[in-house]
């Protein structure tokens, strides 16, 4: 229903209550019938059966490089339950210490060394799921996309100023544009935990992402534009048709029911580099966990509790 | 990515059904201007006015024409044997064969609130207001999907002679290429125009 339509009827049955109530004298003690109807409403996207595991990967490659040749800092593989709307992303810092086909080294060269499909194959080493699509941004791309969200909100945990920009982040509600949103994502100095509070934020901001979506999903043309960014942004081999319909399929997420959690491990130096050796064990449960139906009824086994 | 296939691609955008005749027009007209034809329709009819109010900028004439005619299809098709033709009856499970399967599935366990099915009983239900508004994804000239921001209004006559207003607003989500297009996807809501009768007490 277009919002102005919504408003309206909400209105006009304000209106009506009121009017009736008023038309009742006062001290009476009879109850007046009014009559209303009801509305009912139904929402469903087609995107396919089951757990659609998407494996989200920002490159650090400069503007104009290509992104498949960057680091990925950013890794996150989400999992969206398209009929029940159940939706978990499970967080991989970039320095978790993995056994890449060239030898041992950093996640987050694994795209570099096999594309998408050897950056899949790591993932689901680690955490025994097998994505369905891997996707991956750049600043550019990272950047438009964001232009085509609009203003997104996100929860902070602590405060603090990003390393780029220079943008404040308060504890509690922020509202950042493409640019604060970007600064905020890129932001690892300083925060208590390091990379795992930047993955943490990682999520914070898919969240803002989503709840965006669906708030302006009924505007004209606003799931087209933002289906059009991510034709630009995106590097994937999904065809139009198929990204317009997982864009749509996000807003079938209820955030209300979202999970998250970051894959721990123990700290290391190799080769005078820091590195995280994965929690195997935890890895492997929340993977197990979360494969069949996108939660985590086991929590996040991290020890948070 | 595994996704449903369109049952149907097209429907008719003008039909009659059974001894109810029900011409539904399809008219189609660009952002701000008047239709280009208007079809005189009878005091049993409504047409079905479409309207692009985003995505078409890139796309020639000719080629807009044939989107909005093949979404128009599709909308028609399901209006009509969604909330159109003989009254009274118990079948409405082909509303949804413009639908995609994996979205038909979907739509058959909210046949309440997409077809007519409420007022099943009903001697006849005629269109009162049709209009989709048309936003298109389109990319280097080629339409990929879109979306109907639709408000369907109808007036059902129940068996003792009272009449009930149906509204049916929201959005339908289509995919498809010029002339093949299907409903993968819909966020509506629907009002019955039944009476629910609510107490106030001063």
């Amino acid at each position: 229903m277009r919002p102005l339509q919504r408003l309206l009827r909400t209105c006009a049955r304000l209106l009506l209550l009121v009017a009736v109530i008023a038309v009742v004298p006062t001290g009476s003690v009879n109850p007046t019938t009014i009559s209303l109807t009801t509305i009912g409403s139904a929402k469903a996207v087609d995107a396919g059966e089951g757990v659609l595991w998407v494996l989200a990967l920002g490159s650090e490659a400069p503007p104009g490089e290509d992104v498949m040749q960057g680091r990925t800092d950013a890794i996150q593989l989400i999992g969206i339950q398209l009929r029940s709307g159940h939706a978990v992303a499970i967080g991989l810092p970039r320095d978790l210490y993995v056994e890449l086909p060239s030898g041992r080294a950093r996640i987050n060269t694994a795209l570099q060394e096999g594309g998408p499909e050897g950056a899949a194959r790591e993932v689901e080493e680690l955490l025994g799921i097998a994505p369905d699509l891997v996707l991956v941004t750049g600043f550019d791309g990272f950047l438009s996309m964001m232009d085509a969200v609009g203003e997104v909100r996100v929860d902070s945990p602590i405060a603090f100023t990003t390393e780029d920009d220079g943008v404040e982040v308060r504890r509690g509600s922020n509202t950042f544009d493409s640019g604060e949103a970007l600064a905020y994502a890129r932001t690892r100095e300083g925060l208590p935990a390091g990379d795992f509070d930047r993955s943490a934020n990682h999520q914070r901001l898919l969240l803002g992402v989503l709840e965006r979506l669906r708030s302006a999903e009924d505007d004209e043309g606003y799931m087209e534009h933002a289906a059009l960014a991510a034709l630009g942004g995106l590097q994937t081999d999904l065809s139009p048709s198929e990204v317009f319909r997982l864009v749509q399929a996000l807003t079938t997420v209820d955030p209300g029911t979202t999970t998250s959690c970051i894959i721990t491990g123990d700290f290391g130096v190799e080769y005078g580099a820091s590195v995280v050796y994965p929690d195997l064990e935890q890895a492997r449960a929340v993977g197990a966990d979360a494969r069949d139906d996108a939660r985590l009824q086991g929590g996040c086994r991290d020890g948070s509790g | 990515m595994p996704m449903g296939h369109p049952r149907r691609s097209t429907g008719p955008a003008v039909l009659r059904t059974g001894a109810v005749a029900v011409a539904l027009v399809a008219t189609a007209c660009s952002t701000g201007n008047p239709p280009e034809h208007t079809d005189t329709p009878t005091t049993e009819s409504a047409a079905l006015r479409v309207e692009t109010v985003g995505g078409a900028d890139e796309l020639d004439e000719r080629t807009r024409a044939e989107v909005e005619a093949a979404v128009s299809d599709v909308l028609s098709a399901y209006v009509v044997e969604a909330f159109l033709g003989d009254f009274p009856r118990q079948e409405f499970v082909s509303s949804f064969e413009s639908f995609t399967s994996g979205a038909a599935r979907s739509a058959a366990g909210h046949i309440d609130l997409l077809t007519a099915a409420s007022v099943r009983d009903a001697t006849d239900v005629r269109a009162t207001e049709l209009d989709a508004r048309l936003s298109f994804l389109t990319e280097a000239g080629d339409v990929h999907g879109g979306t109907a921001a639709v408000h369907f209004a109808f007036e059902a006559t129940m068996e003792d002679g009272t009449r009930r207003p149906l509204a049916l607003d929201g959005r339908f989500l289509l995919d498809g290429e010029r002339d093949a297009w299907s409903i993968f996807g819909y966020d509506v809501t629907f009002d019955d125009g039944e009476d629910v009768d609510a107490e106030s007490v001063p």
